[in-house]
């Protein structure tokens, strides 16, 4: 069935025609009194609709929830909502370059988290690293490494972190900031090396200015399972005061994470910093918002895109649905619009009156979906939904945290009603076209 | 006195260059690899010197011993004050690096032995599988008689590996006069080039000859190279039995 577009138009025209000429005005009250007559028919169509209204305002709550989840990983873990750090730092950053870096940083710290807006300036130390593994003893009290695991390296200052990475909140073990000699071991890295709170470790670590790396024993103060899976997976935080020594980097980091306060605009606030540090003399130092770090931005999209497929997936469902339910309900009503033609109703009045009753039902459906699913979103919103208890995390390579908290948007919500409407109702008029061509003695012989 | 005539002295030349000829045609590129390793390996030695590293982050020069034994054994210690202690140990294809801080010893194998030995331009895998150049490679002369290479006359030869090597391709020139290793291009499996080795000095201890100060450079990263230099040596020094054993690393 071909259905161009302007004959929907054409349609919508003939009806709006049809109330100016006064001939339509019964109708919204014989439709309202239709909808009121068959209370188990309404019934079902009004489930149909608001179950479907309900599940697409749930799966983009969550949608929602996981875009904003990503940003937030990303931002806290990885950038900072600005990052300052040498301008030469990105072109070699798989190198983890300890030859580029933000230094003597205490001595404009404070005036940069004087900027309004900005709550902290924190420095960090992003380092390669590689962890011995397998290993045995010889009588000579040796221990020998046959092998070793890439990881990386991040030292901190977790107390200032609060704002970003905020390791205590992922804390699964242990429950102590590490000190001197300790580490935090991502979840996924102590799960497969088979490593507890309390065990030592060796890992080697090249200093700054050296060729070579060194063996340096640690002891795992904590276990923090983290939500990206990359990150979880390899690796160790280090007090940055230790780090410091360890490679030959006292006073110095690789980059100084800001978090800012919301809806701050963050051209202006680098704007500020780049002038404290002009005036620091230090002009090898950029400092560049989030989404312009190396492939954040890029990552961000990618991974929207695919909430956006997901998302897509629940709405063609819910729209088949809506169509289905609706088109059916005038199928099987042959012999009642059979009646109404030999009644004397003309074909435009039936399919107005039609077109009407799919309209009153999928707006009264369509605003209980919206109402019932911000209602069963508020309660996850806070509690947040443990995606573990439904997939293992652990086996895919989604970037997303463990559990989820659901947020409504506004905007997607009230788009999500009109939706609704919208297609019950052209559903409705594209089966409520055939009304008008078909004779009472056909319909009324179709049952 | 009679004056020779010059047919005759033009004779004579041509004999003489024909004999040299001669002499070069009947030596093969075996033969000169045998003479070669015959200068360069020696049953045992001991060597003190330094590496000179240049690479994007600066100039390093770490200073080292040596022991070794024949083409297998090896024991390099650094000597230089942040590397103080630090041991590598080659026994045939193993290879140990041992920190002294904290009683560790890393056994390097499979990609790990592809890393570089301390940010320089030789990896580790280069200390390893040189159980004599003939039995890893085919040779063949390059030319049928010497070349010149930095106002010396050398042999150009080129060596196919026939076995797992860390390069599967090499060109080699080795001294005509003295049988050393002067200049070395190494090459990946689809012929392209690694690396590059030219030997600016050479020692000679007890009548052996052998490259004392070579600079390698790596023709895949800009701006690297690294200079070995050996600045003593002595060969055919007693060696205790367990030299090479992990035991030993921690005297």
């Amino acid at each position: 069935m071909r259905i161009p577009l302007y004959s929907l138009f054409r349609d919508l025209a003939r009806i709006i025609m049809l109330f100016i000429s006064g001939e339509g005005k019964d109708l919204p009250k014989v439709a309202l009194r239709n909808i009121r007559r068959n209370k188990l028919r309404t019934a079902l169509t009004i489930s149909a609709i608001t179950f479907t209204t309900l599940v697409i305002v749930f799966m983009f709550s969550v949608i929602q929830g996981m875009k904003e989840d990503a940003r937030t990983t990303l931002v806290g873990f990885v950038t900072g909502q600005i990052q300052i750090r040498d301008s030469e730092y990105e072109k070699n950053a798989v190198l983890y370059p300890l030859d580029l870096t933000v230094n003597n940083y205490e001595t404009y710290r404070s005036e940069i988290e004087k900027i309004d807006g900005v709550k902290t300036a924190t420095p960090r130390i992003q380092f390669g690293l590689d962890i011995g593994t397998i290993a045995e003893k010889t009588p000579e009290g040796l221990t020998i490494f046959s092998e070793t695991q890439k990881g990386m390296g991040f030292a901190m200052d977790f107390i200032r972190e609060e704002h970003l990475s905020d390791l205590g909140k992922y804390m699964a073990e242990g429950g102590i900031f590490p000190q001197g000699s300790e580490v935090l071991v991502g979840g996924g890295l102590a799960q497969e090396l088979d490593l507890e709170t309390g065990d030592s470790m060796i890992v080697f670590l090249m200093p700054r200015g050296y060729f070579s790396s060194r063996p340096v024993q640690v002891r795992i103060s904590g276990i923090v399972n983290l939500p990206l899976i990359q990150i979880n997976n390899k690796a160790l935080f280090f007090p940055l005061d230790t780090a410091q020594t360890l490679l030959a980097m006292e006073g110095s980091a690789t980059q100084m994470l800001l978090s800012v306060e919301e809806n701050r605009d963050l051209g202006a606030i680098i704007k500020q910093v780049m002038g404290i540090l002009t005036r620091y003399g230090e002009q090898t130092l950029e400092a560049r918002p989030w989404n312009s770090i190396g492939s954040t931005a890029m990552w961000l999209e990618l991974a929207e895109q695919s909430y956006n497929v997901i998302a897509l997936f629940f709405f063609v469902i819910g729209t088949t649905v809506i169509v289905v339910t609706t088109m059916m309900v005038i199928y099987e009503r042959m012999k009642e619009i059979g009646t109404l033609a030999a009644m004397g109703m003309t074909g435009l009045q039936l399919m107005v009156l039609f077109f009407m009753e799919a309209l009153f039902l999928s707006m009264i459906a369509a605003g209980i979906g919206v109402f019932l699913g911000i209602g069963l979103v508020a309660p996850f919103s806070s509690q947040g939904i443990d995606l573990n208890a439904l997939i293992d995390l652990e086996k895919t390579d989604i970037s997303i945290s463990n559990i989820i908290y659901p947020q409504i948007n506004f905007n997607s919500t009230i788009f999500v009603f009109f939706y609704s409407v919208t297609v019950a109702s052209i559903a409705s008029l594209l089966a409520s076209r055939r009304v008008e061509e078909i004779e009472p003695i056909e319909a009324l012989s179709s049952l | 006195m009679r004056k020779k005539p010059m047919v005759t002295v033009i004779l004579g030349a041509v004999f003489m260059f024909a004999a040299a000829l001669q002499v070069q045609a009947q030596i093969t590129a075996e033969e000169i690899i045998r003479r070669m390793e015959a200068n360069q390996v020696h049953s045992t030695s001991k060597s003190a010197g330094r590496m000179i590293i240049t690479n994007r982050y600066g100039t390093r020069t770490k200073t080292f011993t040596t022991i070794a034994r024949g083409e297998e054994k090896l024991l390099l210690e650094f000597t230089n004050k942040e590397e103080r202690g630090q041991k590598i140990l080659r026994t045939g294809d193993e290879i140990y690096l041992y920190y002294p801080d904290t009683q560790v010893v890393l056994r390097l194998q499979g990609g790990a032995l592809k890393d570089s030995i301390f940010g320089s331009d030789l990896t580790y895998e280069d200390l390893t599988g040189e159980k004599g150049m003939l039995s890893l490679y085919k040779v063949e002369l390059m030319e049928s008689s010497p070349v010149i290479v930095d106002n010396v006359a050398c042999w150009h030869l080129k060596l196919i590996g026939i076995k797992s090597v860390a390069y599967p391709f090499q060109e080699i020139w080795v001294d005509s006069n003295l049988f050393v290793l002067r200049k070395a291009a190494y090459y990946s499996l689809t012929n392209v080039l690694l690396k590059e080795l030219a030997v600016r000095r050479i020692m000679t201890v007890s009548g052996r000859n052998f490259p004392s100060d070579m600079i390698m450079t790596d023709a895949l990263k800009k701006g690297s190279s690294t200079e070995f230099i050996i600045e003593s040596t002595q060969i055919d020094i007693p060696l205790p039995a367990n030299q090479f054993s992990l035991e030993r690393l921690s005297f």
